[in-house]
């Protein structure tokens, strides 16, 4: 559905995106996960045709390119991104946005069903100024549910929301995917993305240095949080596998993929009973991926992996 | 999509408060203007009349002394004793004779003696009393206008006229063009505020600008349209005038013809129309090129004044001339022909440059959108402003 290829953001003193592929499929929920200013929001800019990269191609539905206005058009109408907060009309109303979303795409879905199913009948018809942060970002997500375009780029949906409105949209967002929708969510709520994404996609010196799949959930890990002290002390008292990881120096990862049960009952067992800690074992969540390439990866040691 | 858009778009001119502002003051314009030129005292025909026969009496002095020695003087004396005796008639038959088809009939054989007057090199008379060639086709062209329209000619006949005309020259040109400026100096710029919500609405460039300029034309005619009613209510209730029948002089090729108030009201707001569109466009991209609110109204006045710049400097630039041409009530009043020594500038001649010069800068505008596309980022990627 979209394709983007070796796309290239380069500024004279710095290189935001290099040589970046990507091919998208319908249905499909992409996280994307990357600290502040590593180029997320130029990807996205990219995709939506607000800037045009250096090089590379973004191309929609195997034919359509941005080369001409007509082509812009035609991609646009199927392609809506996520308003931000600050740039709505204060003096307009919140039905006055979504209704302009809903005409301009045309879109079948209406808007009073929209704000009804995100909870805003209390205050979507008064003027945006009187909103609070939060309620912003629900009319904000509400604007591009009516656009209700196959493809939606959201940059930080979930900003500002309490607990039960990301709930509320995380469950949208599932809907979405159901109707078939290909969403691109940036999004600082990890462990919120690990419960709708299929891919989330970590980009880092402007690639994406890994590909977090939802089939690789079935790969657990015997987990356990130890000082760089006691991992070091733990090194040289066992023989750690080499595909183990040591994440920003607090958590042992130790794949069971290759492990008999008897082999991950003895490392739960002396493991944790050597350092008196709580040992956990699943599946890596977007967070421990995030901590893992992110924070203190200087120091993060990865042997035998990627 | 069009209109879907334009509905959005007249939307963000009605919260606007600025728009409010231009509304208010298109909507009191007119009334207070008629209020206070009402405050003052206006000559009636009989009076003007009365002026004119004892300026033209004046002439009889100068006359006097040369008419034996020289013929010529002696013709001119013949023929200015008759207009001074119609003059008279004139006075008599506009006040308390009460017969203004012989007003009108004296006002027509007048005009042809000073025309004889002329011929004759207006021999003996001093030029400060010469009335002007210009000026008796002016009046030929009224008096011929109310004899062949059968019009009513009373005293007051034409005071409605000169409040209407007086009134819309005041707007026209200078006030007009600031108005125009303000109204459209954010005509795109603003969307910059409101980025992510309007960049990927999918509309074409072209239409988006044609929603934009519609709009805001629809706007500012609506109140200019309400503030001439307004005014006009006030004037219909405390001035006695001839209405919109009686007429006003327009400039056409090198010469004035007289038309009715309402043709006149109508010739004007063709102008107004394509003054707007042209002021609309210009700040579209005057918005694309400097992306900056204050940066039209500066730049758009600082284009207005040129020519006369210019000419202050000892240059004629008869190239710059069409940028006046936004004044159309003195294009329409020959004013602006006068003024700038240009017998050629009449109201179609300013309306064909000022539509060829709109059409210039909608294929500006549509290269300049045009060309975004076929940027090819060099050292920086390209961001697209609008």
């Amino acid at each position: 559905m979209l394709k983007l290829e070796s796309i290239t953001v380069r500024y004279k003193d710095k290189t935001v995106l290099e040589n970046l592929s990507l091919t998208a499929t319908a249905g499909e929920i992409i996280g994307l996960v990357a600290p502040n200013g590593t180029g997320k929001t130029t990807l996205f800019n990219v995709i939506a045709n607000f800037l045009k990269p250096n090089k590379g191609n973004v191309t929609f539905r195997e034919k359509l390119q941005y080369k001409t206005e007509k082509q812009e058009i035609a991609i646009h109408n199927q392609l809506a991104t996520l308003p931000d907060q600050a740039d709505l009309f204060e003096e307009l109303s919140g039905v006055e946005h979504m209704k302009l979303y809903a005409d301009m795409w045309n879109s079948d879905k209406k808007v009073e069903d929209i704000y009804k199913y995100l909870q805003m009948e209390g205050y979507v018809k008064k003027k945006v100024k009187t909103y609070s942060l939060g309620m912003r970002q629900r009319l904000c997500f509400a604007m591009l549910a009516c656009a209700d375009t196959p493809v939606m780029l959201m940059d930080e949906v979930m900003n500002g929301l309490d607990v039960a409105n990301v709930a509320l949209i995380s469950r949208r967002l599932a809907e979405m995917k159901e109707e078939g929708k290909l969403l691109f969510i940036a999004s600082h709520l990890l462990s919120n993305l690990d419960l709708y994404a299929d891919r989330v996609l970590y980009l880092k010196d402007g690639d994406f240095i890994h590909e977090q799949n939802a089939q690789n959930k079935n790969e657990k890990y015997i987990k356990l949080d130890i000082s760089p002290e006691e991992y070091e002390k733990l090194s040289l008292v066992y023989s750690l596998p080499e595909d183990h990881l040591y994440i920003a120096d607090h958590l042992l990862c130790i794949p069971t993929v290759n492990m008999s049960k008897e082999e991950q009952l003895h490392w739960m067992l002396n493991v944790a009973n050597d350092e008196n800690k709580e040992v956990t074992i699943g599946p890596l969540g977007t967070l421990e991926f995030y901590e893992h390439y992110y924070h203190g990866d200087a120091k993060a040691k990865i042997l035998g992996g990627e | 999509m069009f209109w879907k858009f334009t509905r959005f778009e007249w939307k963000m001119v009605y919260i606007n408060r600025k728009s409010w502002l231009l509304a208010i003051f298109l909507l009191l314009f007119f009334l207070l203007y008629f209020i206070y030129y009402s405050q003052e005292e206006q000559m009636s025909l009989q009076d003007q009349k009365r002026n004119e026969y004892q300026t033209s009496y004046a002439v009889f002095y100068h006359l006097d002394s040369g008419r034996h020695a020289i013929p010529e003087v002696a013709e001119v004396y013949e023929r200015h004793t008759e207009i001074q005796s119609l003059l008279g008639m004139q006075v008599w038959n506009i006040g308390g004779g009460s017969d203004p088809e012989q007003y009108v009939e004296d006002g027509l054989e007048i005009n042809q003696l000073r025309l004889e007057v002329h011929d004759l090199g207006n021999s003996g008379i001093p030029d400060h009393l010469i009335v002007p060639r210009e000026d008796i086709l002016k009046e030929d062209a009224l008096l011929h206008y109310i004899r062949d329209n059968d019009l009513p000619i009373e005293s007051d006949s034409f005071m409605t006229n000169h409040y209407i005309t007086n009134g819309l020259a005041m707007m026209s040109g200078l006030l007009f063009l600031i108005i125009l400026l303000i109204s459209g100096n954010e005509i795109l710029v603003y969307e910059r505020k409101h980025h992510s919500v309007l960049k990927g609405v999918p509309i074409t460039f072209i239409k988006k600008i044609t929603s934009k300029v519609f709009v805001h034309s629809l706007f500012i005619f609506t109140f200019l349209i309400l503030g001439i009613a307004i005014g006009y209510s006030y004037l219909s209730r405390n001035v006695e005038g001839g209405g919109f029948q009686f007429p006003v002089l327009m400039y056409q090729n090198d010469t004035y013809v007289a038309i009715s108030t309402i043709q006149y009201l109508a010739y004007l707001f063709i102008g107004f129309g394509v003054v707007t569109i042209l002021i609309l466009l210009l700040s579209v991209l005057m918005n694309m090129m400097f992306r900056h609110a204050f940066a039209n109204v500066l730049i758009g006045l600082g284009i207005f004044i040129l020519p006369d710049i210019v000419r202050a400097a000892g240059f004629e630039a008869r190239f710059l001339h069409p940028i006046k041409y936004i004044d159309i009530n003195k294009v329409l009043s020959g004013e602006l022909a006068a003024e700038l020594n240009n017998p050629a500038i009449d109201f179609w001649n300013a309306m064909i440059t000022l539509g060829i010069v709109s059409l210039v800068l909608i294929v500006i505008i549509y290269a300049w959108n045009k060309y975004t596309y076929l940027q090819v980022p060099k050292n920086n990627p390209l961001t697209k402003a609008f």
